[in-house]
């Protein structure tokens, strides 16, 4: 499956932590505009996967490229240069920042001056300043959330949040946006609305790759989805066949019905 | 205990204490700065403010000023402060900038806990101390004078002296600065983003060491104007008149809620000005204790400060 399109890839990954194998020799790939999807029950090594992408964990053993180079050991704010950018499963907003302000954080990631090039080269900056804001604000609006532009992002409603974390990560202007469970606590409405926004990202070029617990959202807006169970990639296939499959439903139900 | 003076001179006190308090904001803003970014209390600071001192010193004297030297008016004061200032902020930027080059980042690297970085900082601040005293000896030395200090105007009491308010004036002028910088500007917005979450700042792509460069110089570069208005007031420094000053300003710092900008500001008006009543009340000797209980009964009663630990929620 590796080919010239393929931009994100772990090759024979393991995780330890101490005693625990958190990821147990596992392959991943994402390819150029897709939407992958890495499901598998509580504790399966989801999370795991992006903290290794992200640079928060080295992995124990295996290689992990991205665009054919290899990212283990640099440096995490490098990484998010390269252009990978992910949210995070529990909210890490600044909170006492503006919604607006968080975006910004996130755009100024490719900001080019430096320290005494900031605080000297004023045309520049000034440019790079209105830039930054003209992209969070457009950012702000695709997402629908440009009318809170101006609170302070703790004083957001739950949902927009979220939605403030998106955009916030495609601030930084990444070639793969990893999302954690962004449908977390979404009701059934704004499931779908974020279903269609994820497609909508992904038309504008960007690829995703997705941990979430959601079935009907990874099996309506997925290209492919890889199965994790404790620690293993159990299967790797596009939607209508993942459903089908009997270990992805003997690890979600457990053991099946007829074998007991 | 005399209440007389306090009452018959209130408003010269509070004019001094206001003058003293905008000193020891300015370096109370590089504690309280740096404490913000990385939950450090920078020790050695009250040092880059003695640097600040000497720079002014030096650069004094490098311009041909000295005891007999006629005090300057017009365009010609006016430059000798500026040149005066501006080298004693860019020595104390500068020597912050190496100190948290060699006396922290190391330690940082290698996740050290606070308490050896904490050392280190001592460490720092005996080194600077002892390292400026080999250099210039033990004694004070002098600060000519460039400025007349002549009284325009009485209010309430208080002489209002050119020299006082030149340091207030100047003072409110570079903390002005300071907030717009920290709560419009793009490096601004670096410093509050990992302020409040750093892990997640980096991940977002902030360079972390680009950060703390820049809370070092920043905080070096208000210690240094510190150092040259200090100078200018009270005509005379050696290497360890950091070491009171600094405790003050980190005094203030607590005092006002330590990692929020406003809060040093705040802090260190407060203390200049109580100060100035303490020591008009118990006598001038008994000043320093006057501070110094302020500091234990804050840590006591409202150790979050009179703002909270807030660098986090300066905003725009």
């Amino acid at each position: 499956m590796p080919n010239e399109s393929t931009l994100l890839e772990f090759k024979n990954v393991t995780m330890r932590f101490g005693g625990v194998t958190a990821l147990s020799d596992v392959d991943i790939s994402v390819g150029k505009g897709e939407i992958a999807a890495l499901i598998g029950p509580n504790g399966a090594g989801k999370t795991t996967v992006f903290n290794i992408v992200t640079g928060v964990y080295q992995p124990t053993q295996g290689e992990v490229r991205f665009k054919g180079e290899s990212i283990v050991g640099k440096k995490r704010s490098e990484i998010t240069r390269m252009g990978l950018a992910r949210t995070f499963q529990n909210i890490r907003l600044f909170a006492e920042m503006t919604a607006l302000e968080n975006v910004l954080v996130g755009a100024d990631a490719h900001s080019k001056s430096s320290v005494p090039g900031a605080i000297l080269t004023l045309p520049r900056k000034r440019r790079e300043e209105r830039e930054a804001h003209e992209r969070a604000n457009e950012l702000m609006s695709f997402m629908g959330i440009s009318k809170q532009a101006h609170l302070l992002a703790k004083g957001l409603p739950y949902g927009d949040q979220r939605r403030l974390e998106i955009c916030r990560a495609l601030a930084t202007n990444p070639e793969v946006l990893l999302l954690d469970e962004p449908a977390a606590g979404f009701n059934p409405v704004e499931k779908e609305i974020l279903g269609e926004q994820i497609r909508a990202i992904r038309d504008r070029g960007y690829t995703v790759l997705l941990i979430e617990h959601d079935m009907s959202l990874v099996m309506g807006i997925s290209d492919r989805v890889m199965v994790l169970d404790f620690g293993t990639k159990i299967a790797d296939e596009i939607p209508s066949e993942i459903q089908r499959d009997p270990r992805v439903i003997a690890a979600y139900l457990g053991v099946p019905v007829d074998a007991s | 205990m005399n209440f007389s003076t306090l009452t018959s001179q209130f408003g010269a006190l509070t004019f001094d204490g206001l003058v003293l308090g905008a000193i020891y904001a300015l370096v109370a803003l590089g504690y309280t700065l740096v404490y913000g970014v990385l939950r450090l209390i920078n020790f050695a600071h009250s040092e880059i403010f003695m640097l600040g001192t000497f720079g002014a010193l030096l650069s004094a004297h490098a311009i041909g000023l000295n005891a007999e030297s006629a005090p300057r008016s017009g365009l010609a004061l006016i430059g000798t402060f500026l040149l005066v200032t501006i080298v004693a902020m860019a020595i104390s930027g500068l020597a912050a900038v190496l100190l948290e080059r060699i006396a922290y980042r190391g330690l940082r690297r290698r996740g050290a806990g606070r308490l050896t970085v904490l050392i280190s900082a001592i460490g720092a601040s005996l080194f600077l101390q002892e390292a400026v005293a080999l250099w210039r000896g033990r004694n004070y030395e002098t600060f000519p004078r460039f400025l007349e200090k002549e009284v325009w105007f009485t209010l309430f009491g208080a002489d209002i002296r050119s020299d006082k308010v030149l340091i207030l004036v100047s003072a409110a002028l570079m903390m002005i600065a300071l907030e717009r910088f920290v709560s419009v500007t793009r490096l601004g917005r670096g410093i509050r983003a990992v302020a409040q979450n750093q892990d997640t700042s980096v991940l977002m792509g902030v360079n972390i060491d680009r950060v703390v460069t820049l809370t070092f110089l920043i905080g070096g570069l208000m210690a240094g104007f510190a150092g040259s208005l200090n100078q200018v007031y009270f005509e005379q420094t050696r290497f360890s008149i950091g070491i009171v000053l600094g405790v003050k300003a980190f005094t203030a710092a607590v005092l006002g809620g330590i990692g929020n900008l406003r809060g040093a500001l705040l802090g260190g008006l407060v203390l200049g000005v109580v100060e100035s009543y303490g020591a008009a009340i118990f006598g001038g000797s008994w000043k320093d204790v006057v501070a110094f209980v302020i500091l234990v009964l804050v840590l006591m009663f409202r150790p979050s400060g009179l703002l909270g630990e807030t660098l986090q929620k300066a905003r725009a």
